[in-house]
């Protein structure tokens, strides 16, 4: 599902530059108890009109997450460069998942070799051992995305970087 | 059979901040957060505490809702363990707190934010569970090379323990007789024995506000009379607070320093400059120590690498014992020969210097190597000296240099006893604890690196001479 264009995007371009410039990028949900659940999410693509995205979990990791995301469908993606630690975070909720495809592939291939370069450059973290990290196959979350926060370290931390109109 | 769940203990690793630690929690409207953490810190083995420098959704969520899913990733293996927490309390005073902020303020310090960038809280967290995420990896490829990091200590350690090592250097620290020897022996044995290639030993000044560096491994002599305040970066921190401290990894830890400071500076706020850190350029750990007699501060022994995982955390518990033992012999080598000395003949030199005037005096050491004529000037406002139009030294050894110098060349004196630096009011060294040993030892390392043709040499306990190669000229100014 697409959700149509609005006038004020919670994804702006500035967001969309961050995320292609390698980040780190993790996903909370939460079950009926408000117990939180997170994992590491291996590549994000935002459709262009900026109101929602698809999120790329490795499969065999990824069965508490998408329970919760059944079962209430809230969900917060961070997304952190880890070179000067500018960091977002998106709020929304799940629309749908399925399996990713042959063509999704090449997308997360590049997020992961991002990973691996961040991870190596800025952790000192072998390359060989960043790439074992399981990533496929895939599921494909879809997401709306209801508001951007900004979440760099310092005093506008939690600070929305833009809100969608409900 | 399952391997059982790792302890906290056994994370010793992942708390060092090297890869990302995360943070989820859940606000009590069912709104899921995850966050980044700057700082975790082991507890016990039931607890562990988070860094809070600003109030922000994760301190909002714990209080409405205390449960918590960390997730850490070991930086050696990368394995991904998931710690299940349920938060118990804020502590913003006492050794938890202090101890986080310790780190917070060296942060600061180096990116200019010292009372603005601050530690507002540790998070106190319980540890429900722990669990180890197996199939985040895949298995290794069968032709795949070493992937762990080399060891840390320069000797294997298969031939060796660390007590043998501190038994080691406590045996050679009770051996040294001599300030020189002490700080070298110490420097020297903890590279051979632990790896540690860079170190550093500093002074606290009678003020007690700031560090002179008297010793140095691993740069090549440099760093030797460089100053720090107490309160300045990672060891100016570590004197004030007299706290060990172990950062790593640096380069990170400075990143997000940078980027606090990136928001507070877009947020209006006026930072002073950065402080650059000492030593390597490219250092990924550090290590200090405070070496303490009693409460009192003696100095800092610091060392840092490379590497970012140079420094452990049983290195923390080896140095410190280390530390108790290199500060005692330390203060004894320090303030032993405060006792008597006798005198030094006021003209012990058969040679005899050439003074060449009231103001400009000139002096040579006959056969005595190249005849080199030296300038040395004092500027009295800065009360430092100057060597070839170079700096070389300040405040009390500059004073003492002084001293020499001009007995040297209108009274042709070649040899001195402490006793009589200590009796001159013009030096102003204190009455009691005068660090009149390290004050001369700086002063031989800044004339053996600047100035090699003026030496001072020990003539045994209280006594040294000074020995020219060449020619001296002295001149004083009020100021540069």
């Amino acid at each position: 599902m697409r959700v149509p264009p609005r006038d004020n995007p919670p994804i702006t371009e500035e967001v969309t530059e961050l995320i292609a410039t390698g980040v780190d990028m993790y996903i909370a949900t939460r079950n009926a108890a408000l117990v939180p659940e997170s994992m590491v999410a291996m590549g994000v693509k935002v459709h262009e009109a900026g109101c929602s995205l698809t999120a790329y979990l490795p499969e065999a990791l990824s069965g508490p997450t998408l329970a919760n995301l059944r079962d209430n469908g809230q969900v917060a993606i961070t997304l952190s460069r880890p070179r000067d630690h500018r960091t977002v975070q998106i709020k929304g909720t799940f629309v749908s998942v399925r399996r990713s495809t042959e063509g999704e592939k090449e997308l997360q291939a590049v997020f992961r070799a991002a990973l691996v370069e961040q991870f190596a450059g800025v952790c000192g973290i072998p390359r060989s051992l960043t790439r074992r990290i399981v990533w496929w196959p895939s599921l494909a979350v879809e997401v709306t995305v209801h508001a951007v926060y900004d979440q760099t370290p310092g005093p506008n931390a939690g600070e929305p970087l833009a809100r969608a109109h409900s | 059979m399952n391997a059982p769940p790792p302890t906290l203990e056994s994370l010793w690793r992942c708390l060092d901040g090297i890869c990302p630690s995360t943070i989820a929690t859940c606000s009590a409207d069912g709104i899921p957060n995850v966050s980044l953490i700057s700082q975790v810190k082991y507890v016990d083995a039931r607890h562990v505490a988070l860094s809070r420098q600003f109030f922000n959704k994760t301190t909002r969520n714990v209080l409405e809702n205390p449960q918590a899913l960390l997730v850490f990733w070991d930086p050696v293996t990368l394995q991904n363990h998931r710690v299940r927490l349920k938060y118990v309390r804020s502590e913003s005073e006492g050794p938890l707190f202090e101890d986080m902020a310790t780190r917070i303020d060296v942060i600061a310090s180096h990116t200019g934010m010292t009372g603005v960038f601050r530690l507002l809280a540790a998070d106190v967290f319980e540890v429900l569970s722990i669990e180890t995420l197996a199939e985040f990896l895949e298995p290794p490829p069968p032709d795949a090379g070493p992937e762990i990091l080399p060891p840390v200590a320069g000797v294997p350690t298969a031939a060796r323990s660390e007590l043998w090592a501190l038994q080691r250097l406590i045996a050679r620290i009770r051996q040294a007789s001599e300030l020189d020897e002490l700080l070298r022996t110490v420097l020297q044995t903890l590279a051979e024995d632990l790896g540690f290639d860079h170190g550093i030993v500093l002074v606290a000044d009678e003020s007690q506000e700031r560090l002179v560096t008297l010793a140095s491994h691993g740069y090549d002599g440099g760093g030797v009379g460089s100053e720090i305040a107490l309160g300045e970066g990672l060891i100016g921190t570590v004197a004030e607070r007299k706290r060990i401290l172990r950062f790593a990894p640096l380069g990170s830890a400075l990143r997000y320093g940078r980027a606090v400071r990136d928001s507070l500076q877009a947020a209006g706020g006026t930072l002073h400059a950065e402080i650059p850190l000492p030593g390597l350029s490219n250092a990924q750990s550090q290590l200090a120590i405070p070496l303490l007699a009693r409460d009192r501060l003696l100095g800092v022994m610091a060392f840092e690498s490379t590497r970012p995982h140079a420094f452990e955390d049983w290195h923390e518990a080896f140095l410190s014992v280390l530390a108790d033992q290199f500060a005692s012999a330390l203060a004894h080598v320090l303030e032993r020969d405060e006792g008597e000395a006798p005198p030094a003949p006021r003209a012990a030199s058969r040679e005899r210097p050439q003074p060449s005037g009231p103001r400009h005096a000139a002096a040579s050491k006959p056969g005595a190597g190249p005849r080199t004529a030296h300038a040395f000037r004092l500027y009295k406002n800065d009360d430092c000296v100057f060597v070839d139009g170079e700096y070389l030294i300040r405040n009390v050894p500059a004073r003492i240099l002084w001293r020499v110098l001009t007995s040297y060349t209108q009274d042709h004196r070649t040899e001195f006893t402490n006793r009589e630096l200590r009796l001159d009011p013009t030096l102003g060294l204190p009455p009691i604890r005068d660090n009149l040993e390290s004050r001369l030892l700086l002063l031989r390392r800044r004339l053996e690196l600047k100035c090699p043709s003026v030496r001072l040499v020990g003539r045994g306990r209280g006594r040294f001479a000074l020995e020219i190669d060449g020619k001296v000229e002295l001149e004083e100014r009020q100021s540069a």
